[in-house]
């Protein structure tokens, strides 16, 4: 299952979203569909929406979307999901940041080279620490585990456990009676 | 072999949405507006309800977003104060994507701005509470309802 991003992106920068999109992809990442924003003061949540499915945000910063409330509001609804936020900044200064944004990593447009290789990596361990937990979740001792227990075997942080698994179509995720995320394989 | 789900142990569990034996509410304001946000805070408290306080100024030095996250997740509502010191900060739109993803009841409440205002477009499909008007009959009194609400559900 691949690493998937989603591209928060002004309609008129669509040329640099796609070139973006098209350099992810070669190095293996999935893009999930590049919407385009038009209507800076649409905030609605779509669950449907590429962020939902998407392992990590990705904010493509120029001068056409540096105010852009929307992908504030997009950066909380990511925080709320636990997502990983990278800015990738190309045109603008890092002192014209808000405060908030400044927060995300931040990428200059020019060593996007470095990240996608670093993007890789996390891909590669993240698909490393998803075959470690479905084999925990194969064991015949347990059909339910908890997400924290399959973290610390995957290596990963919870957050990062549950996102992979929820996204993955063998597994099913569940709560305990303490209200604790669980999962197990849907085969079983 | 089918087992149920596994009991946690206590000790070993780690949970970033610890729960809070009252309902909380989260409070989120300008540090210009700290008089007023705790004056609030005192109604919330009065209505039997615990409340968590999160001034935002940014001098830097804390993380803003880990902060957000914790008061949204670690409470049962938010309240946003927005007054002429906070409408046009970005932390206000981040916040209310927080709290919409998380499904938590938001309570915009403007304080000497208009609802229309341009800058509140983010809280424009909203009810938004005029803190000089409807505060008490009508937040406190529909917060005292959900607090009710929630604790009948967790007997």
């Amino acid at each position: 299952m691949p690493y998937k991003i989603f591209i928060d992106s002004k309609r008129k920068d669509q040329d640099l979203a796609k070139d973006l999109s098209r350099r992810l992809e070669k190095a293996g990442v999935q893009v999930l569909p590049l919407e385009g924003i038009e209507d800076d003061s649409d905030f609605k949540i779509r669950e449907s929406s590429g962020l939902h499915q998407a392992d990590e945000l990705i904010l493509l910063l120029t001068p056409n979307s540096i105010n852009s409330n929307r992908f504030v509001f997009d950066m909380g609804v990511a925080a709320s999901l636990e997502k990983p936020v990278t800015s990738i900044i190309l045109g603008v200064e890092p002192r014209e940041l808000s405060p908030i944004i400044k927060e995300s990593t931040r990428i200059s447009y020019a060593d996007l080279e470095s990240y996608i290789s670093k993007l890789q990596k996390r891909a590669t361990g993240m698909q490393r620490a998803l075959e470690r937990m479905k084999e925990a979740l194969r064991s015949e001792k347990f059909t339910w585990r908890s997400i924290e227990r399959l973290a610390n075997i995957g290596g990963i942080s919870e957050s990062e456990a549950l996102n992979i698994l929820q996204n993955d179509p063998d597994v099913v995720i569940g709560k305990g009676k303490s209200g604790e995320k669980l999962a197990k394989l849907k085969k079983r | 072999m089918t087992r149920k789900a596994p009991k946690p142990k206590p000790k070993a569990r780690r949970s970033r949405s610890t729960k809070r034996s009252r309902y909380t509410v989260f409070i989120s304001h300008s540090s210009k507006d700290i008089w007023i946000a705790e004056r609030i805070a005192e109604k919330i408290e009065e209505s039997g309800a615990d409340y968590r306080l999160d001034k935002r100024d940014f001098e830097g030095g804390k993380n803003i977003r880990d902060e957000i996250y914790k008061g949204v997740h670690e409470s049962q509502e938010v309240v946003v104060l927005l007054s002429p010191n906070s409408k046009a900060a970005k932390w206000v739109i981040f916040e209310v994507g927080a709290a919409l993803q998380t499904k938590r009841h938001l309570t915009p409440i403007i304080y000497s701005v208009e609802h229309k205002d341009e800058d509140l477009e983010i809280i424009a499909g909203m009810i938004a509470i005029d803190l000089n008007k409807e505060f008490d009959q009508k937040y406190l009194a529909d917060l005292k309802k959900r607090i009710d609400k929630w604790k009948k559900k967790r007997k």
